[in-house]
């Protein structure tokens, strides 16, 4: 355990080190935001019959930018190069577990630099104007489900990236298979439409996948969207979700492990 | 008498590569259909290494020498064939295994690039579970053979090639390996750094009595470091033995450097090896000693239109270059 752990130090540390860019990330995450309200807005103006209210969608853009690092589709570059390029031979030559070795790598860094964008961005958007600012949580108990929601989420997007990184093995480049997950990710996710402006049946689809377990369901349960007790429901599928999708996970690494050629050089 | 601590036994290892003709048709053609050919790397390789020993693993490019370290370093399993290190067979039991060898890949980079090489090495340090002691005097050997003093604590990216690969053998050191494997340890470093490097090299197996396979194709390497060399081609052993017998054979034997007029004919001599031609120039090394110069001058001006020519020792990359033309490697 000790080693992952000092693996996450010193990813954690060389992610602090970019502050240029974590300053540049956070600005993008608040235009992005101010423009899906702004959207919002003057769609709600004209709209009837929506599942969410557009204060709640408000809070809830906002956070999801806040935290967008946890739980966003982005990939570690290292990562993906060193399986593109053959460098993974130097983790394979060391006694550890790729899997949990990737695990560890993803998962901090996004909170490296979730710390870095999340904290001046909860402080300046409840601060905005009335009717596009960030509300406080529903009620303390959303709050603490929102915190523990938001964490497991992150574990399941980390374990679905290190499906990815795996799919890299057998398809020898990232490329191809990045734009369909992507887009997959996004879609299912929510991340062009918030899943609960979808038609009732996308909303029930998009329920069924790993995906909308991490991106979608903290911030409602924040914003009060989803009640404390269908909150409760959904966290226990996402228990089930990082479960299965670890185990997969490793049995696909393992397999390819055994045929895996390291090229040139 | 120290006992073997890599022993190979009939290791072959075979891959499928899709094969494809030039041009746009057959892209398209292969998007379908792909053909498939199979092309054995390794062809029945056996040797073993004793304890302590540094053997010089040689052989022309796509010979199989990354291809057997790896296997050595079970990051690839073979075709068939057996491998022990150390105990271990390489590619069963993994995570144990690697726990007493280091590897070092001359053409990439084990250490992280944005921190300074301490950082991976405290990394390493945990992920070996190297009590604090232990790394601390390890740390501190290693500072003084590698000459790290000044280095440690700069940002692996602002490091030059030289000092970057000492930090690399430093971290594949660090965990106190029983083998190390280096491969193409020296390649783009300039002349002072490699001496330097081959010192090191030699002083570390000398002081900790480690076993070093090195592969390269830089012959000083091996001469100033092996006394072994076992020599690939074609994924075949054709030469397992001392560097000396190889040099004592060809020793004395005079290498002619011709510069004639442009021709495309290929020389071909009777009793002396081209090893080198191109359209102006060529290198002809004499079959054997006693040969009479006077025949062979002959020989080439028979054939070409002479230049200028000059006449030197064989030195070892020259004796490798025509081991490699008698072997059709």
């Amino acid at each position: 355990m000790k080693k992952y752990m000092s693996y996450f130090k010193l990813r954690f540390n060389v992610a602090l080190q970019y502050r240029a860019s974590a300053i540049a990330g956070m600005c993008t995450q608040f235009f992005w935001g101010m423009m899906q309200i702004l959207i919002y807005i003057a769609f709600y103006e004209n709209a009837s019959g929506t599942t969410i209210s557009l204060e709640q969608l408000v809070s809830y853009v906002w956070l999801r930018q806040a935290f967008y690092s946890l739980i966003n589709h982005v990939t570690d570059g290292e990562i993906k190069s060193s399986i593109e390029n053959g460098n993974i031979s130097y983790e394979m030559i060391k006694p550890i577990d790729l899997y949990w070795i990737w695990f560890s790598k993803t998962i901090s860094s996004r909170l490296a630099l979730a710390l870095l964008k999340c904290i001046p961005l909860l402080i300046i958007t409840p601060l905005l104007p009335a009717g596009i600012n960030l509300n406080g949580p529903v009620s303390f108990l959303a709050l603490v489900l929102f915190g523990f929601s938001l964490f497991v989420g992150m574990f399941i997007m980390s374990a679905i990236i290190n499906l990815f990184y795996i799919s890299i093995f057998y398809t020898m480049t990232s490329k191809g298979t990045m734009s369909i997950f992507y887009g997959v990710l996004e879609f299912f996710g929510g991340g062009f439409i918030p899943i609960a402006l979808m038609p009732s049946i996308w909303q029930k689809i998009c329920y069924l996948l790993p995906i909308s377990l991490a991106t979608d369901l903290p911030f409602r349960i924040y914003t009060g969207n989803i009640n404390v007790l269908d909150g409760l429901k959904l966290m226990s599928f996402q228990v089930v979700w990082i479960v299965v999708l670890i185990i997969l996970g490793n049995i696909l690494l393992n397999k390819i492990l055994k045929k895996v050629v390291i090229q040139g050089g | 008498m120290e006992e073997n601590i890599i022993t190979v036994k009939h290791i072959s290892k075979s891959f499928k590569i899709a094969k494809r003709e030039a041009g746009l048709k057959n892209a398209i053609k292969s998007f379908f259909k792909r053909k498939y050919q199979v092309i054995n790397s390794l062809e029945d390789i056996n040797f073993s290494i004793k304890e302590g020993e540094i053997v010089g693993y040689i052989g022309p490019n796509g010979a199989g020498k990354s291809t057997t370290i790896k296997i050595m370093a079970g990051i690839l399993v073979p075709t068939s064939g057996e491998c022990i290190v150390n105990g271990y067979v390489p590619w069963k039991d993994r995570k144990k295994y690697v726990k007493n060898i280091g590897v070092v890949f001359g053409q990439r980079s084990g250490l992280w690039w944005d921190v300074p090489p301490i950082d991976s090495f405290e990394l390493l340090k945990d992920i070996y579970e190297i009590p604090q002691a232990e790394y601390e005097k390890k740390l501190s050997e290693l500072k003084e053979y590698l000459n790290l003093d000044d280095i440690l604590n700069i940002p692996t990216r602002q490091l030059s090639l030289g000092q970057r690969m000492r930090c690399e053998i430093a971290s594949a050191l660090l965990h106190n390996p029983k083998v190390l494997f280096l491969d193409e340890p020296t390649i783009g470093l300039d002349a002072v750094s490699k001496l330097a490097l081959r010192k090191c090299i030699k002083q570390i197996n000398e002081k900790t009595k480690i076993t070093i396979i090195l592969t390269t194709h830089d012959m000083q390497d091996i001469e100033a470091l092996t006394k072994r060399i076992i020599l690939i081609g074609k994924g075949k052993i054709l030469y397992d033995g001392s560097l000396k017998r190889i040099k004592n054979k060809y020793n004395g034997n005079k290498k002619i450097n011709i510069k004639f007029k442009y021709t495309n004919k290929k020389i071909k001599l009777q009793n002396a090896d081209v090893i080198e031609q191109t359209e102006e120039t060529a290198s002809v090394v004499l079959k054997n000693k006693e040969e009479l110069m006077a025949n062979i001058l002959n020989e080439i001006t028979n054939q070409v239109e002479l230049v200028d020519m000059n006449i030197e020792e064989m030195s070892t990359d020259d004796i490798i270059a025509k081991l490699y033309n008698e072997l059709k490697i």
